[in-house]
């Protein structure tokens, strides 16, 4: 499943610790879902997709199964 | 109680606690020459956690007991490891004691605290409902039987 958490994190000029503060997770799980190789839970998911703005469908695809880079 | 210690100073704290009885056990069994051991190893160790989970890993969330949920997600799956690989070899380990003849009440002991967890697991982990599908016209549970 691929997501688009890095792209939107850089666009915003975020680091990794600074979204991972926002969203009240760790540093090593914004690494791992933006690497692919975490799903978050769909709680996290929704508080990933509101936080940019979008909508979890948007911000998680799963059809596309090549996943992280 | 365990609320009002700051997350980092749990782990270390309930070591020395667990330490302070592991030290009483050894002083009553062997006297006060166990302490000098007993002692330093103790102190730290309890000292080690509370540098190590300072730092920004999945192994200090873990020691300070405030993971997110995929650290809490790999704590449940180390455990499951942990589990099996202690159950592995408590099975080996009940072998050679039976081969030996040497006593077996040790391992009944543990095998009467494996059905307790399991029982208890078990309902703490149980979720809400029977399970039914409750939608119009559907038959009544898992027990009904197949059409």
């Amino acid at each position: 499943m691929r997501n688009r958490v890095r792209e939107q994190r850089t666009q915003r000029g975020l680091s990794q610790a600074e979204l991972a503060a926002a969203l009240g997770v760790s540093r090593q799980t914004v690494i791992s879902i933006e690497n692919g190789r975490y799903l978050p839970s769909l709680p996290l998911a929704f508080t990933i997709a509101r936080f940019f703005d979008l909508t979890v469908d948007k911000m998680f695809d799963p059809d596309d199964e090549e996943a992280a880079p | 109680m365990m609320r009002s210690i700051p997350p980092r100073l749990r782990s270390p704290m309930t070591m020395l606690a667990g330490g302070a009885v592991i030290a009483a056990v050894g002083v009553a069994a062997t006297g006060w020459q166990s302490l000098r051991y007993l002692a330093p190893f103790i102190v730290v160790s309890a000292a080690g956690y509370y540098v190590w989970s300072g730092r920004s890993s999945d192994s200090a969330a873990m020691v300070r007991q405030q993971p997110d949920e995929r650290q809490a997600y790999r704590q449940l799956r180390i455990q499951a490891v942990v589990g099996r690989v202690m159950s592995a070899g408590a099975s080996v380990a009940f072998l050679a004691a039976w081969a030996a003849k040497a006593p077996l009440w040790p391992f009944a002991v543990f095998l009467a605290l494996f059905v307790v967890a399991l029982s208890a697991g078990w309902v703490i982990t149980r979720e809400r409902g029977d399970g039914r599908d409750d939608s119009p016209g559907s038959p009544r549970g898992w027990l009904a039987p197949r059409q």
